[in-house]
């Protein structure tokens, strides 16, 4: 025996008092480990969706003469950032150009303007693996941290989506807490207030325009379940099902005007963009074809929907992107948001949209 | 974009072969340890359960039973770390306040909650220490592998945290006997 016998006495007496419900534990242990492998492979299709909106851009920049691509005639404008090969990019729409945005040192998860398209918020692990959201001006600079999520040995990014609240003053975060899964933290950009937790297991967030609603994907209850999508009030109350079948259903997107939220559906190597209204009823698949639909992103005027497609991809691009052993490829596609109007935009390519503002 | 390989039907059922018998003989001292560590019984459980899905995921790159025995302390020792740094400043959980859940009513005479409330008065390395050398059985050295410090240094903390934990503790039943 290492340890002091009396000290180990005591510790025995009171550990035989811990009562564990061992076999409940191991199938929980189980069960995440399986969701939590699925939920990763959604993930970094979304990173991938992200980088392919940014391909679209590009395209748009180079013109359908050079690409062969339907012409957009006027197309959104705007700015998007992207998760590129570089990290954190930005496009402009209108004169096309491409630029560094990121203050931020590791590795960029997820960002969005503000409503008023004045601030970005940036989810990233740094070098220490701990992830951050910090708030910067619109271009990326003087970073202010306003939320540090645990841990920083958990694998891949622990944050995974960033909503602002439409005044601008919280932030509804996508994050993997401790022990928890994941879960939605609502941050107080001013700090006035802690940061508060949404019980449940979600892994994407969008707030509604009018600030009185959240959509997520995942489900309620932490003991498991299949990813669907949930309506709640921001502090976590009202929590209503907006879909309920076997498909995984993520990504979800609230409409500028709040009348419908775009979202995917399918297997985690078949998911299609879907819309509903904002009350879940009117469910209308705006893709339906095998492969890979995922991160529909809104236009700011809500006339068109991006999303990523591996559609277009050679035989070759598509199995690797299966396989896992290289970067996702996808080509960006953008549509009506009654599906018609369907375009190319992109060659395929990685890429990554994460947040479109218009100015 | 990195994507990670499902856990397939084949894979699942290969895995929980070897897993279980680890599982069951491991989890709950992983548990109780922790439960020392952050002196709560529930979080206990639930970094050990996080521990250990970290472990079956990575289970494939387990050279062996040690191997694996290591991880999951590792692992669930840093969550516990983890837990304690950042509890007061981010109640991230949501689920309870840094003493834990609340208590029995009868708990405050419990030997457990003298325990809990003496393993309070030191410093989350000297409990660790203490912990998985006076509780698991491990030795410093082993501590120190875990722990990325030196056993001289594991040795130094194990001295002053049994030193406080007696003084507060005072004599255990089993002296007094």
């Amino acid at each position: 025996m290492n340890g002091d016998p009396q000290l180990k006495a005591r510790f025995d007496r009171t550990a035989d008092r811990m009562a564990f419900d061992t076999p409940a534990a191991l199938e929980q242990v189980r069960r995440t480990a399986v969701r939590r492998d699925r939920g990763r492979r959604i993930q970094a299709l979304a990173l991938a969706a992200a980088i392919v909106a940014v391909a679209l851009v590009v395209v748009w920049r180079l013109g359908p003469s050079d690409r062969g691509f339907a012409p957009m005639g006027a197309g959104p404008g705007g700015t998007i950032a992207f998760l590129g090969e570089d990290g954190l990019s930005r496009l402009d729409l209108t004169t096309h150009e491409v630029s560094p945005l990121s203050s931020a040192a590791g590795s960029v998860t997820s960002a969005a303007w503000s409503p008023d398209g004045t601030r970005l918020a940036i989810a990233f692990e740094g070098p220490d693996r701990v992830a951050r959201v910090v708030v910067t001006e619109r271009d990326g600079t003087d970073p202010i941290t306003v939320f540090e999520a645990p841990d920083g040995d958990l694998p891949g990014p622990d944050l995974i989506g960033v909503a602002w609240s439409p005044d601008g003053s919280r932030l509804a975060l996508a994050a993997r807490a401790v022990a928890h899964g994941r879960t939605i933290v609502i941050v107080d950009i001013a700090g006035d207030a802690e940061p508060t937790v949404l019980d449940g297991h979600w892994e994407s967030v969008s707030w509604s325009p009018d600030g009185s609603r959240l959509v997520a994907s995942g489900f309620p209850q932490l003991e498991g379940g299949t990813f669907d999508l949930y309506a709640m009030a921001p502090d976590g109350s009202a929590v209503t099902q907006l879909t309920d079948d076997d498909a995984v259903e993520h990504q979800p997107s609230w409409s500028p005007d709040g009348s419908a939220i775009v979202f995917t559906s399918g297997e985690p190597l078949d998911q299609d963009v879907v819309v509903i209204d904002a009350d879940g009823t009117d469910r209308r698949n705006l893709t339906d074809r095998a492969g890979v639909d995922l991160a529909p992103v809104w236009s700011p005027d809500g006339r068109w929907i991006a999303f990523a497609t591996d559609r277009d991809a050679s035989a070759e691009v598509r199995e690797a992107n299966r396989s896992g052993e290289t970067r996702f490829r996808t080509a960006i596609h953008v549509m009506r948001p009654d599906g018609s109007d369907e375009r190319r935009v992109t060659e395929v390519g990685v890429m990554l949209p994460v947040a479109w503002t218009a100015s | 974009v990195e994507l990670d390989v499902d856990l397939d039907e084949t894979r699942a059922a290969d895995v929980a072969l070897e897993f279980d018998p680890f599982f069951h003989a491991h989890f709950v001292t992983v548990a109780r340890a922790a439960a020392f560590v952050v002196r709560d019984e529930g979080t206990g459980q639930e970094l050990a359960q996080e521990a250990f899905v970290r472990a079956l995921q990575r289970w494939g790159d387990m050279a062996s039973a040690d191997h694996a025995r290591n991880f999951v302390y590792k692992v669930a020792l840093n969550l516990a770390r983890s837990h304690l740094r950042k509890h007061g400043r981010v109640n991230l959980y949501g689920l309870r306040g840094p003493e834990g859940r609340p208590r029995d009513p009868d708990e405050a005479s419990d030997e457990r909650a003298e325990l809990f409330a003496a393993l309070g008065e030191l410093s989350a390395r000297q409990r660790t220490c203490v912990v998985l050398v006076d509780y698991v059985d491990m030795t410093p050295e082993e501590v120190a592998t875990l722990s990325g410090i030196s056993s001289t240094t594991v040795r130094v903390h194990l001295m002053r945290g049994r030193a406080a934990l007696r003084g507060r503790l005072g004599p255990t039943p089993t002296e007094e006997r």
